[in-house]
C-alpha cells in the first residue's frame, strides 16, 4: 500500500538548514497497524505529514496505492486524501463553530454525498463511536476523551483505507487514551490500515511493527505479531 | 455545502461579537453614507435628462450673458439651421395676485414664452396638450400643484382667472409639477401678451432690453459649430451688443446649463455645484476605503483564528478555490447583511436629510434594478472587502496549522501597519479640513457686511400702491413700531442691474442701483469721502455715487468730483465715495458699484421695525396693505433672510460634509479598537511573562501604546501636506479667506493621537489584569 524510497526532508530558513528526514524506505502493507517511535524531533510527524500527503517530501519517491505521488499538485494530494486518508490528531483539531454532527460530516459534504445519505451513515458512526447522545454538542462542551472520539469518527467516516494518527492519546488520560486505542484496533481488525505516531510504549503495544526514528533515520524495525 | 459555509461563518462571527460588531457596524455606516451620498449625486447629476435628442436642444448664450432681448427671435427664425426658438421671460411672471371667484392668491413664478418651447422641451401633460395650449391671446398652462391650489380638485381647463386685478387667462392645460430643471416654474403664459400686458407696445422690437432667456432646437443634423457660426453671421450689424460690435455667441447643451456657472448675468436659473457633487464623491469613497480597510485590517489580523478550521478542511480534502470561495462568500454575506442594515437608516434618515438640503432626494428599493444595483452594489463590495482576507486564509499550510500556530510573520503585520497608518491620514487630514473648513463658513456668516439691515423688511409693492407711493409711506409711518420706510430697487442680496460706460475706449461692467436717499440712510451707506444725496431728487439729477471698487477699477485720477459723459445717462458727477459694502453674496469678492437716485426705478418697499413691537407692527403693515391694494395679495419678508438664503445652501452643504467627515473618523476610530483588541490579545503571552518578571502596569501600558504612537506620529507626517494643500485649494475659491493656522493640524494631530490612545488604553488594561498563570495554560 505504502512505498518510500529514500525519502529525504529538509527545512531551510535564511541562515539554517535542518534535515528532517534523511533517506527513509520502508514498506507498509494493507491492513497493517504500524507505529512510528522515537525521541521528540526525530522526524516523526514530519514523516506522518508526507505519508498523509499534507507535504512533498524534497528527495525520495513515495508510492501511495502504487502510484509515486512524491510530486503530486497540491490538488492532487487533495483527491487522494479525501479519497483514501482519515487523520487523527493529538489536539483532536475539531472546528469549534460546528457541531459534533457537523464535524463528523464534513469530508462526506466534500465527497459531494447527497444530505439524506450523510445523515444515516454520521449517525450510523456517531453510535458506533457510543457518541450519538452527543450529536447536537459543540467540540467545546465534550471531555478531550469524547472530542477524540469524535475525530476518530470523522477519520472513519469516508471509510477510507489509511488511518493516520499522530499521538492520539498524547491529550488524554490513561483511560481515556485506552478507549481510543480500542477504537482504532477495531479499525484495524476490521482491515484498515493504521499508522500511528507515538511516544507512549503501551499504545505502540497494539500495534504490530514499530518503525524507530532517530534525527531522521530509520533506526531499526520490530514485528511483533503476525498482520491479521 | 453552502449551508455548511453559512452556519460555520455564522457561528464564527457569534463567538467573535466584537469583531463581526465592528466589521458589520464599520460597513453599514459606511454603506448608509454612500447611498445617501449617491442620492444626491445622482439627483444632481440628472438635471434637464429629461428632454428628447438633448444634443439638439440648448441654451444661448453670449460671453457672460444668458440673456437677451425680445426680437432676436424674429432674426433667429431667419435661420434653416434652427428647427425651433423660444423666448422664456422669468421677470414679469415672478409674482402676480390671482383672484378666482372668492379666492385671491399670490402666485409665484409663471414664465412668459413661446408656444414652440413644447417643440424644444419636454412636459408632461396631465390636461389639455400641446398643440392649443398656448395658441390664443392670454391662454395659461398651470403645474398640477398650481392648479391645485387654485381650483382644488376641480377641472381647470377652460376656467377663467383674473391677473393682476386687470388680465383674463384662460387655463387650457395642465402639467405635471416640474423638477430636476434649471428652469423651474408653477405656470406658462404666452411671451407676446407681455405689450398688451405691460402697456410697452414696442417691446417685441426691442434690441437693448436683455432680459430673455432663449431655447433652441437645432435643426437635424446640425452641429453645434455650425449653428453659432449661422447665428454670428447672421446677426453681425442686427442687434446690439455691449462690450464688442461683433456678436459672440455660444450654445450651451440643456443638460450642461445646471453645472455651468459661468454666465453671470442671468435670470431664474437654478445651479448645482459641481465641486460638491465631487467633494460629495470623494468622502464617499473615502467612508467606503476606510470601512474596507477596517474589514481586511480585522479579518486578516484574526486570520490566525481560523487558521484551525482551514487547515482542517483541507486535511480532509477541500480544495484552496473551495475555500477562496467559502471566505469570500463569508465577506459577501456580511456586506449583504450591512447593506440591509444600512437601507433602514436610510429610509430613517432621508427626511432629514432631503428637508436640510431641500433636494427631492428618493430611493425606491422596489425598483428592481435600484435593488439589483444595491445587491450587486454590496456582493461587489464584499468580494472586494474578502479578496485578500480569503486569499491569506486559504494559504494556511495544514502542516503548520495543526500542532499549533503562530503567526509570527511581519510580512503581513507590516501591511495592516500600512493600513492603519493610512487611516490615520485619511483621519487627520479629515479632522482638519473639516475645522477649517468650518472656520471658513463661520467667516464668511459672521463677516460684517458693512451696512444695516437688521430689522428691515421688504415687500415688492403693487400697482395700486405703486400710484400712490407717498400716501402708503406716510401712513405706514403713523405707526410707532415703523421706525423708517423707503423705496429702491433692489435690496441687498439683490442688487444684479449691469451696466457698463466706456474708459480709454474699454467697456468697463458695473453693477448699477437706482434708489432714494430715504433707502441709503436706512442702510446706513457709509460714505467715506464726499457728501450723501441729498433728499431732494431734482437736484441730484446726474449725481452719483461710487464704491472703492468702482473708484480703483474705473481709474480715474481724480475719482470724487470727476465727471463722466455716457451715451444712456448724460452727465454723471461723482458726489462720494462709499467704503465697500456687501451688496450681495459674501462669498463674492466686492465688485464696482455706481449708486445714483431715480423714484420710478424704485418699486420695492423697505421698512424697519421696532423690533420690541414686532408683531404689533407687522400686523399694521399688513392692515394698511390691504386698504391701499386689496386685490393684491400681502408678502413680505425681512432683508437678513433673504441676504443669508444665499449662502444659505452653502452652508447646509458644509454642514453635510462635516457630518460625513465625523463618521469617517467615528469609522476609524472602531477599526482602530479592533485591531488594538486585537494586539493586545497576541501580546497577552508576552505581558503575562513581563508581569512574571516584575512589569508594572505603567510599562506594559508604554510598551502597548509606543507601537500606536509610532503609527501616529508617521500619519501625522504625511498627513499635514496633504491636508494643508487640500484646504488652501478650496480656500483660493473664496476672495475673503481665513489664513490657515498650524494648531489646526495640531490639533488634527492629538485628536488623533486622543482616539488611538481611547481605543487601546481599555485594551491594555484588559490584558495588563490577566493572571499569568491562566494566560500562560491558555497558550
Amino acid at each position: 500500500m505504502i512505498k518510500s524510497e529514500k525519502l529525504s526532508k529538509i527545512f531551510r530558513t535564511d541562515e539554517v538548514e535542518t534535515t528532517a528526514l534523511n533517506e527513509v524506505s520502508f514498506e507498509i502493507q494493507r491492513g497493517e497497524f504500524v507505529a512510528i517511535m522515537g525521541p521528540s524531533g526525530c522526524g516523526k510527524s514530519t514523516l506522518l505529514n508526507i505519508l498523509g500527503l499534507l507535504d512533498n517530501p524534497s528527495s525520495g519517491s513515495y508510492f501511495f496505492l502504487g502510484k509515486d505521488v512524491s510530486k503530486s499538485t497540491e490538488r492532487q494530494r487533495a483527491s487522494m486524501r479525501k479519497h483514501n486518508i482519515g487523520f487523527v490528531f493529538q489536539n483532536f483539531n475539531l472546528i469549534d463553530e460546528l457541531t459534533v454532527f457537523e464535524n463528523v460530516e464534513l469530508p462526506l459534504i466534500y465527497l459531494g454525498m447527497p444530505s439524506k445519505e450523510r445523515r444515516v451513515r454520521v449517525e450510523e458512526v456517531l453510535n458506533q463511536m457510543q457518541i450519538g447522545h452527543r450529536a447536537k454538542h459543540f467540540p467545546l462542551q465534550l471531555s478531550g476523551g469524547q472530542q477524540q472520539r469524535v475525530a476518530v469518527a470523522r477519520a472513519v467516516i469516508a471509510k477510507p483505507a489509511l488511518i493516520l494518527a499522530d499521538e492520539p492519546t498524547g491529550n488524554l488520560d490513561s483511560a481515556h487514551g485506552e478507549e481510543v486505542m480500542n477504537l482504532l484496533n477495531d479499525l484495524n481488525v476490521n482491515g484498515t490500515t493504521i499508522i500511528m505516531v507515538t511516544h507512549s510504549q503501551r499504545d505502540a503495544e497494539y500495534s504490530q511493527r514499530v518503525i524507530r526514528l532517530f534525527d531522521g533515520q530509520i533506526i531499526n524495525e520490530n514485528i511483533k505479531k503476525s498482520i491479521v | 455545502m453552502i449551508r455548511n459555509i453559512l452556519i460555520t461563518g455564522y457561528r464564527y462571527l457569534l463567538r467573535h461579537p466584537l469583531y463581526a460588531f465592528i466589521n458589520l457596524a464599520g460597513l453599514s455606516i459606511a454603506m448608509t453614507s454612500v447611498i445617501l451620498i449617491m442620492l444626491y449625486v445622482l439627483h444632481e447629476s440628472n438635471y434637464d435628462k429629461q428632454h428628447k435628442d438633448g444634443e439638439a436642444v440648448v441654451r444661448l448664450v453670449q460671453g457672460k450673458w444668458g440673456l437677451h432681448s425680445p426680437s432676436l427671435k424674429y432674426d433667429l427664425n431667419d435661420l434653416s439651421s434652427i428647427q425651433h426658438s423660444a423666448r422664456v421671460d422669468i421677470m414679469y411672471g415672478k409674482r402676480m395676485s390671482v383672484r378666482y371667484n372668492e379666492k385671491l392668491i399670490s402666485m409665484k413664478d409663471i414664465i412668459f414664452t413661446d408656444p414652440e418651447i413644447f417643440s424644444i422641451l419636454q412636459y408632461e401633460f396631465v390636461a389639455g396638450n400641446e398643440a392649443d395650449a398656448l395658441t390664443n391671446p392670454f391662454s395659461m398652462v398651470l403645474t398640477e400643484s398650481m392648479s391645485a391650489t387654485i381650483f382644488g380638485d376641480k377641472d381647470p381647463i377652460g376656467k377663467v382667472i383674473r391677473v393682476n386685478n386687470k388680465h383674463l387667462f384662460t387655463i387650457t392645460a395642465v402639467i405635471k409639477d416640474i423638477s430636476h430643471s434649471h428652469l423651474s416654474f408653477n405656470g406658462m403664459a404666452i411671451f407676446e401678451d407681455i405689450p398688451a400686458m405691460t402697456n410697452q407696445e414696442d417691446f417685441l422690437k426691442r434690441v437693448g432690453h436683455w432680459n430673455f432667456n432663449y431655447y433652441l432646437r437645432l435643426a437635424e443634423g446640425t452641429s453645434h459649430q455650425q449653428a453659432i457660426t449661422d447665428i454670428n453671421t447672421h446677426l453681425t450689424g442686427k442687434q446690439s451688443w455691449v462690450e464688442s460690435g461683433e456678436p459672440d455667441f455660444r450654445l450651451q447643451q440643456i443638460d450642461e446649463v445646471y453645472f455651468d456657472q459661468s454666465i453671470d448675468y442671468e435670470m431664474g436659473i437654478a445651479h448645482g455645484n459641481r465641486t460638491m457633487v465631487h467633494v460629495f464623491l470623494v468622502v464617499a469613497f473615502i467612508i467606503m476605503l476606510l470601512a474596507l480597510i477596517n474589514f481586511i485590517n480585522i479579518t486578516t489580523a484574526t486570520a490566525t483564528n481560523r487558521a484551525k478550521e482551514t487547515g482542517v478542511r483541507k486535511v480532509i480534502g477541500s480544495s484552496k478555490p473551495a475555500l477562496v470561495a467559502q471566505y469570500i462568500s463569508e465577506a459577501i454575506l456580511i456586506s449583504l447583511a450591512a447593506m440591509f442594515i444600512a437601507l433602514i437608516i436610510v429610509e430613517l434618515t432621508l427626511p432629514t436629510l432631503r428637508a436640510l438640503l431641500q433636494k427631492d432626494l428618493i430611493i425606491d428599493f422596489l425598483n428592481p434594478s435600484s435593488l439589483l444595483l444595491l445587491i450587486g452594489g454590496a456582493s461587489l463590495l464584499g468580494l472586494m472587502a474578502g479578496l485578500f482576507p480569503a486569499y491569506l486564509l486559504s494559504a494556511f499550510k495544514p502542516v503548520d496549522v495543526l500542532k499549533g500556530f503562530n503567526d509570527r510573520s511581519s510580512g503581513k503585520a507590516n501591511f495592516r501597519s500600512i493600513l492603519t497608518v493610512l487611516q490615520f491620514v485619511i483621519s487627520i487630514t479629515l479632522i482638519s479640513t473639516t475645522i477649517i473648513v468650518y472656520q471658513q463658513v463661520d467667516f464668511m456668516n459672521s463677516k460684517s457686511l458693512g451696512i444695516n439691515i437688521e430689522n428691515m423688511a421688504y415687500a415688492r409693492i403693487s400697482p395700486d400702491i405703486s400710484n400712490s407711493k407717498t400716501a402708503f409711506k406716510e401712513k405706514l409711518m403713523q405707526h410707532p413700531g415703523i421706525t423708517a420706510v423707503a423705496y429702491t430697487n433692489a435690496i441687498p442680496g439683490t442688487i444684479t442691474w449691469q451696466e457698463s460706460i466706456k474708459v480709454d475706449g474699454e467697456s468697463r461692467q458695473y453693477t448699477f442701483l437706482p434708489t432714494t436717499p430715504e433707502f441709503l440712510q436706512m442702510i446706513e451707506l457709509p460714505v467715506s469721502e464726499g457728501r450723501h444725496f441729498s433728499t431732494s431728487t431734482a437736484d441730484e439729477a446726474g449725481s452719483i455715487i461710487i464704491n472703492r471698487a468702482a473708484a480703483a477699477y474705473f481709474g480715474w485720477e481724480e475719482p470724487l468730483g470727476h465727471t463722466e459723459q455716457t451715451t444712456y445717462r448724460g452727465a454723471l458727477k461723482v458726489v462720494g465715495i462709499t467704503e465697500d459694502f456687501h451688496f450681495n453674496d459674501v462669498s463674492q469678492a466686492v465688485g464696482p458699484l455706481m449708486i445714483s437716485l431715480s423714484d420710478e426705478s424704485s418699486f420695492i418697499l423697505c421698512f424697519k421695525i421696532d423690533p420690541n413691537i414686532r408683531q404689533e407692527a407687522l400686523a399694521y403693515f399688513e392692515e394698511t396693505w390691504v386698504s391701499f391694494s386689496p386685490e393684491f395679495p400681502v408678502e413680505y419678508r425681512f432683508v437678513e433672510e433673504a441676504f443669508t438664503s444665499y449662502y444659505q445652501e452653502q452652508g447646509v452643504q458644509m454642514r453635510v460634509f462635516v457630518l460625513f467627515s465625523i463618521l469617517s473618523i467615528f469609522i476609524a476610530a472602531l477599526g482602530l479598537y479592533g485591531m488594538a483588541a486585537y494586539m493586545a490579545n497576541r501580546k497577552r503571552r508576552e505581558v503575562c511573562i513581563r508581569k512574571i518578571h516584575g512589569a508594572g502596569l505603567e510599562s506594559i501600558y508604554l510598551m502597548m501604546s509606543l507601537n500606536m504612537l509610532k503609527l501616529v506620529a508617521i500619519a501625522f507626517i504625511i498627513a499635514c501636506p496633504v491636508a494643508w494643500y487640500i484646504v488652501n485649494h478650496w480656500l483660493q475659491g473664496f476672495p475673503y479667506q481665513i489664513a490657515i493656522e498650524w494648531w489646526v493640524f495640531g490639533i488634527a494631530g492629538l485628536i488623533s493621537l486622543i482616539i488611538s490612545q481611547f481605543t487601546i488604553t481599555d485594551q491594555v488594561f484588559r490584558v495588563a489584569r490577566t493572571n499569568p498563570a491562566e494566560a500562560l495554560r491558555y497558550e
